[in-house]
Formats: C-alpha cells, sequence, structure tokens
C-alpha cells in the first residue's frame, strides 16, 4: 500500500479503537445475556468486529512497513472481557515502545437540536492506549421534543502501561431528561480501563478507575423511561508488576448506575443495572509489594422512591472487588 | 419499559438496542472513512466493512422483530400513493427546455419519514 495520508491513519486508528472496543463490549454482553439465540448472535457479531480489527491492522502494517518507520501494530489487542491496546514495539525507532494513541473526548455532543429525533452520542467511544480516554457519549441534555436514546452506549477505555501512567474513563454521562422526552436515558453508559505499570528495576505503578457512567441527575415528571438502568462501570484492573521497589495497583469502579431520585408521577426503573466491579492487583519482586487496592462501590444507589411511583429501584446495585497483594 | 427481573444487568432487549445502535453509529462512520480515502485501496476495504456492518444490523433488528422488540409501522397507502403521483412524470433523467415542474415539485409533501427511528 503506498503512502497514507495523514487523514487516512487518523480514520485507521480511530476505526480501530472503535472495533476493539465493540469486541471488548460484545464480550461483555455475551456473559450477560440470558437468551442462547442472542448469544449466539452476539458472539457471531463480535467475531466480525474482529475481523474488522485485523483488517485494519494488516493496512497500518502495511503501510508502516512502506514508510519504515512504523513499528508493527500488535493484533492481539482484544480478548473477551479484555480492554484493547494499541501497542507499537519499536520497529525503527529507538526506544518506541508505545504508540501513544490518545483517543479522547469521542462521541461527545452538545447537545441534540429541537426537533431532530435520533441518536444522539448513541456510541461514543474512545479509547486510547496511553494515558486517558475519558468523556465519550457525554452529552448536555436531550431537548423537549426529542425522543431519542440517550447517551446510550457512551464507552471509554483506556489503558495505560509504564512507569506510573494511569488511565481513566468516563462514559455515557447525561445531564437529565427533560420534560415530554420519553426515551432511554444512559442506559448503557459503560466505562472501562485498565492501567498496568511494568517496569525492570525500579517501580511501576498502574492505576485504573472506572467512574461516573450512566448517572442521571434525576427524572422528569411526566418522562415514563428508563433512567440510569444499565449502566455498568467496570475495570479489568491495576495491574502493577515489576523488579525493584514496591509497585501499587488499584482498580476503583464506582458510581454507576446513581439517579438522584424517581419523580412522583414518573413509573420506570430506576437505577436498577447499576454494577460497579473492580480489581487491583499488585505483585513485586526484590521489595516489597504494597497491594492492591480495589475499592468497587456506589452502585445502584438511589435516594429513594417516592410515595405513587411504581418501579423497581436500585434493585440491582452490585458490588464486587477484588484486591491482592504479593509482598515477595 | 418493562422491568427487568434480574435488574443487576442490562437486560437482552436494552443489549440489543444498544447494538443496534453501535452498528448503525458505525455503519456510518465508515461510511465517512470510506469516502475520505484517497486510497482505492482503503476505500474498498471501508467499503467491505461497512457492508459486513449493515448485515450485523440486519440480524440484530430482524432478532428484535421476532421478539417484538421493534415494530415497525407501514407506510399508509395515501402517502405512497401521493408521493407516486408526485414523481410519476419523469421519464427522462434530464429536463428538457421549458420544462415545467408539476406543482409541488422539488419541495414535496408527504414524504414518509424516515424508516430510521420508529420508537
Amino acid at each position: 500500500m503506498p503512502n497514507l495520508t495523514q487523514k487516512e491513519v487518523m480514520d485507521l486508528s480511530d476505526q480501530l479503537h472503535v472495533e476493539s472496543t465493540m469486541i471488548e463490549k460484545l464480550g461483555t454482553y455475551i456473559n450477560q445475556v440470558t437468551d442462547p439465540q442472542l448469544r449466539a448472535l452476539l458472539q457471531d457479531v463480535q467475531q466480525s468486529h474482529q475481523r474488522s480489527y485485523d483488517t485494519l491492522v494488516n493496512q497500518v502494517n502495511m503501510a508502516s512497513q512502506a514508510t519504515g518507520s512504523i513499528g508493527q501494530m500488535a493484533a492481539s489487542s482484544v480478548g473477551q472481557g479484555q480492554a484493547g491496546i494499541s501497542q507499537n514495539r519499536g520497529g525503527g525507532s529507538v526506544g518506541g515502545g508505545y504508540m501513544m494513541a490518545g483517543g479522547n473526548m469521542g462521541g461527545n455532543l452538545p447537545g441534540p437540536i429541537p426537533g431532530v429525533p435520533g441518536i444522539y452520542g448513541g456510541s461514543g467511544i474512545s479509547s486510547s492506549g496511553y494515558g486517558m480516554g475519558s468523556g465519550s457519549g457525554n452529552l448536555s441534555g436531550p431537548i423537549p421534543s426529542v425522543p431519542g436514546i440517550y447517551g446510550s452506549s457512551g464507552i471509554s477505555h483506556s489503558g495505560s502501561f509504564g512507569m506510573g501512567q494511569s488511565g481513566y474513563g468516563m462514559g455515557g454521562n447525561l445531564a437529565g431528561p427533560i420534560p415530554g422526552v420519553p426515551g432511554i436515558y444512559g442506559s448503557g453508559g459503560q466505562t472501562s480501563g485498565f492501567g498496568s505499570g511494568s517496569s525492570s528495576g525500579f517501580s511501576g505503578m498502574g492505576s485504573w478507575m472506572g467512574s461516573g457512567s450512566g448517572n442521571l441527575v434525576g427524572p422528569i415528571p411526566g418522562v415514563p423511561g428508563m433512567y440510569g438502568s444499565g449502566s455498568p462501570g467496570f475495570g479489568q484492573g491495576g495491574v502493577s508488576g515489576g523488579f525493584g521497589m514496591g509497585q501499587s495497583g488499584y482498580g476503583m469502579g464506582s458510581g454507576s448506575g446513581n439517579l438522584a431520585g424517581p419523580i412522583p408521577g414518573v413509573p420506570g426503573i430506576y437505577g436498577s443495572g447499576g454494577q460497579t466491579s473492580g480489581f487491583g492487583f499488585s505483585g513485586s519482586s526484590g521489595m516489597s509489594g504494597m497491594g492492591g487496592v480495589s475499592p468497587g462501590g456506589v452502585s445502584g444507589h438511589l435516594a429513594g422512591p417516592i410515595p405513587g411511583v411504581p418501579g423497581i429501584y436500585g434493585g440491582g446495585g452490585q458490588t464486587s472487588s477484588f484486591n491482592q497483594g504479593r509482598p515477595y | 419499559m418493562r422491568p427487568n427481573p434480574n435488574s443487576n444487568r442490562l437486560s437482552d432487549k436494552a443489549i440489543c438496542i444498544d447494538c443496534l445502535n453501535n452498528e448503525k453509529y458505525i455503519t456510518s462512520v465508515l461510511n465517512s472513512h470510506a469516502s475520505e480515502s484517497a486510497s482505492p485501496q482503503l476505500r474498498q476495504i471501508y467499503i467491505d466493512l461497512n457492508r459486513s456492518c449493515h448485515q450485523n444490523e440486519e440480524r440484530i433488528f430482524s432478532f428484535m422483530q421476532q421478539r417484538g422488540w421493534y415494530q415497525v409501522q407501514s407506510a399508509d397507502p395515501q402517502q405512497v400513493h401521493q408521493t407516486r403521483s408526485e414523481f410519476q412524470p419523469v421519464g427522462t433523467q434530464q429536463q428538457v427546455p421549458g420544462y415545467q415542474s408539476p406543482v409541488g415539485y422539488g419541495q414535496p409533501s408527504g414524504i414518509p419519514q424516515s424508516g430510521h427511528w420508529r420508537h
């Protein structure tokens, strides 16, 4: 393939992030669905995105070979339930171990337009291989008389590695529904992220925080719908490993599915599927390992149901956490 | 929206909605990438990926329809007839000199809403 244009490289990078996130997300869904037929369908769709990812990676590799200046992008970024890493192993560049792909602020939208029904922020995806992936799928708020799905697929994930990098993600936040606007709000806000740190001879620290997915200020009187119902926030772990001086990893997944409170006269599902999980892992050789800390909390909280408002409130808030420390 | 009894996670329907929305989004992005590719090879790749995405979309949509999760409404026959009558006179692709557009041509009314959004 001849040299790519700058725009083409950016598009390829963006699309790779999209595909890797889809693969990851579908992996999560495959484990969640109850219908075997749907599970099989999602597996097929996931494989389709995996093929797309591999195809695009090949294009990048071919282009990099043509230029001779860029290393090879690893095609092994995605597995079920794992966050994607874009990794560039330093082909022609000295010390180029990382590909810095900051894909922040993807899918943001200041707000839908009056009289324009549609999907807003529906697939905001932000990911980065280094540093921060933040603020995807955010939406300041729907507009009166604009039915739709708002902030439904906000996904943000990030991975970081090396010394002292951290990644965090926040997705699917939504300021609040508007009177007269039925719909699904913040339903699929999903945040995942991981950070890993590894080093030889010194310390590596990885941190991870996935927070604030699917939050919703509150439903509005006269607006039936599903509010903040299905927002999982999870993270596979602050992982830290290396030799030397005491590594620590922590992961925190918090604040999914929170909802200030239902409103009288607004039947619906409130904060029902807030799910938070996270784990931290820490290991070290040669010195002490501090231990991973992983608070996973504040899921599915709800200020309280309101008299005369039937529904499910905070029904499925789930928190799990795991931490492990391995002093040498 | 019916409550999900296993409400600590997304319902199958919510997952379907989200997946369908994602596929729709990705097809539009791929379309844009294809349009803006200078390389014919890369353009073709995006077109192929787009087709694959549309197939995913179709399968998810069909599944949702089977479950009664995505209802579509048939077009009003009167609207179909009206649209047909508005566009019937076009016999060739080019206007001939002195051609007079029928009343309302270019400002069609009664066009059915896009089938994309029927919630």
